[in-house]
């Protein structure tokens, strides 16, 4: 660090020194060329300008003659079937949606928002099995898209193996050894592959991503949630 | 006399005129007006194609797996979607395109981006998740080890001075969150300029240059710091 600096002093002292010992024409010659680097380095860059969304429309006009181009009741037409086409792909009435990073889950209806609260999504971790079958899980949640498949009411939890491991268990031969109730809330939205969204004991932990995969909600959203949405309802996760 | 037949073939000449002129204005007139409505409906047809062109790339989007982004300057809104449903919308305060330019001077015209569907949008800086390998107690111990409790979001990820969304090929989305955070100080702000300084004159000399377009979006830091947090890998991106 000092050294470094002693340099930099030793380079500074060099340089003035040099500078004081040069000709007139030689100062006029450097200060000319660091002027010209410093206007080049100015107008380098990016420059920008107001969009203009006229562009688009240019971009996206017909590019043939204007002969080719099919009657009035064609267009419109082609335009109604590309409208019932976009309203077809589009969900129906309520879905729910999932901000798996922000950890955030919303109830949304056409363009209003119906319940906006903090979830916790699927931590990432790892989690390996030292000895027997040596498996690995990631605990992630799946992107994409999804639809309501059943819904419980007092779900009792069947631990899969992945929680007899992590916590250094053995895993039980018996399934009744497996069941837990109360773990998952007072209710639970299952949506395939063993994911839910259900309930928690840990409400202090909403808003982290600490799940093993299933979308955990607050009581009190969760009563929400349940009251509003039916088996089939659409979940888009991302 | 003869001026008397004089005037009256003059008084003539004018009537027919008239007469003529009468006739052929108002034809005049109709094909005028005819030419008006028949560019009138020209521009019509032209709109709904245009109209359509879009609603066909949207419907387009709609059918693919992926999500998608679909900016619409003239709403002020950058939509996620997915399958043709709405996830979440960023509300954007204003939208400035930029190009590279080298000692003022532009550098080669960008390729057509706007219409066009771009695919497989890219972070940067990338959000890499960090992958904790959970610690298993051994078989028999008595006490569990202590849970790890991730960070909040927002910890984990903390937004960047300035990210880019870039798409091979075509365009890149800027968002700097500072631009319009008015609690920022001066010397955030001047750390920002200057991070922003040295990369848009890297990325304007790179031969061919990194970002041919670049669309430089303003957004809440708020919003900015959701959009950098939640934007799934492989994003695709249509300008409307």
């Amino acid at each position: 660090m000092i050294r470094s600096l002693v340099a930099r002093v030793v380079f500074a002292w060099q340089a003035a020194r040099l500078w004081l010992g040069a000709s007139r024409r030689r100062q006029v010659a450097v200060l000319s060329g660091v002027a010209i680097l410093l206007l080049f380095m100015a107008g380098t860059g990016y420059g920008y300008e107001p969009f203009d969304p006229a562009v688009v429309d240019v971009a996206m006009a017909p590019a043939g003659p204007d002969e080719e181009l099919p009657t009035e009741a064609r267009l419109k037409s082609r335009q109604r079937q590309l409208r019932a086409r976009l309203t077809q792909a589009a969900p129906r009435g309520r879905y729910i949606v999932v901000d798996q990073t922000n950890n955030r889950l919303y109830l949304r209806e056409d363009d209003a928002v119906l319940l906006e609260a903090v979830c916790s999504a699927g931590s990432g971790f790892v989690l390996k099995e030292k000895d027997g079958r040596e498996r690995e899980w990631t605990f992630d949640t799946p992107r994409g898209r999804f639809q309501v498949l059943t819904r419980i009411k007092d779900p009792i939890w069947r631990k899969p193996d992945w929680a007899f491991v992590e916590e250094g268990q053995p895993i039980p031969k018996n399934v009744a050894d497996r069941l837990e109730p109360g773990t998952l809330g007072e209710y639970a939205l299952y949506f395939g592959n063993g994911f839910m969204i259900h309930g928690t004991l840990y409400e202090r932990l909403l808003g982290r991503s600490v799940t093993h995969g299933c979308i955990r909600l607050g009581r009190d959203d969760l009563r929400l949630l349940w009251a509003k949405v039916p088996v089939g309802t659409p979940i888009y996760i991302f | 006399m003869t001026s008397g037949r004089r005037r009256g073939t003059l008084t003539a000449r004018v009537a027919a005129a008239a007469v003529v002129v009468a006739a052929v204005l108002p034809a005049l007139a109709g094909v005028g007006h005819a030419r008006q409505d028949e560019a009138a409906a020209l521009d019509a047809r032209r709109a709904l194609a245009t109209e359509n062109a879009r609603l066909e790339a949207l419907a387009e989007l709609a059918k693919t797996p992926d999500f998608y982004l679909v900016l619409d300057a003239n709403a002020g809104t950058l939509r996620l979607m997915l399958h043709g449903a709405e996830l979440r919308t960023f509300p954007v305060l204003e939208v400035q395109v930029g190009s590279p330019r080298i000692g003022f001077f532009r550098r080669a015209a960008p390729t057509p981006w706007q219409g066009v569907v771009w695919t497989d949008g890219a972070l940067d800086p990338p959000r890499e998740m960090e992958r904790v390998e959970l610690a298993v107690p051994p078989p028999g111990a008595e006490e569990a080890p202590p849970a790890t409790i991730p960070p909040t979001p927002e910890e984990a990820f903390p937004t960047p001075l300035r990210f880019h969304l870039s798409f091979p090929g075509g365009p890149a989305i800027e968002v700097r969150p500072l631009d319009a955070d008015d609690a920022a100080g001066l010397f955030s702000r001047m750390a920002a300029a200057w991070v922003s300084y040295w990369g848009d004159l890297w990325a304007a000399l790179a031969t061919p240059p990194d970002e041919r377009v670049r669309l430089r979006l303003t957004l809440s830091p708020d919003e900015a710091g959701m959009l950098y947090r939640s934007l799934p890998p492989n994003v695709s991106l249509i300008v409307l």
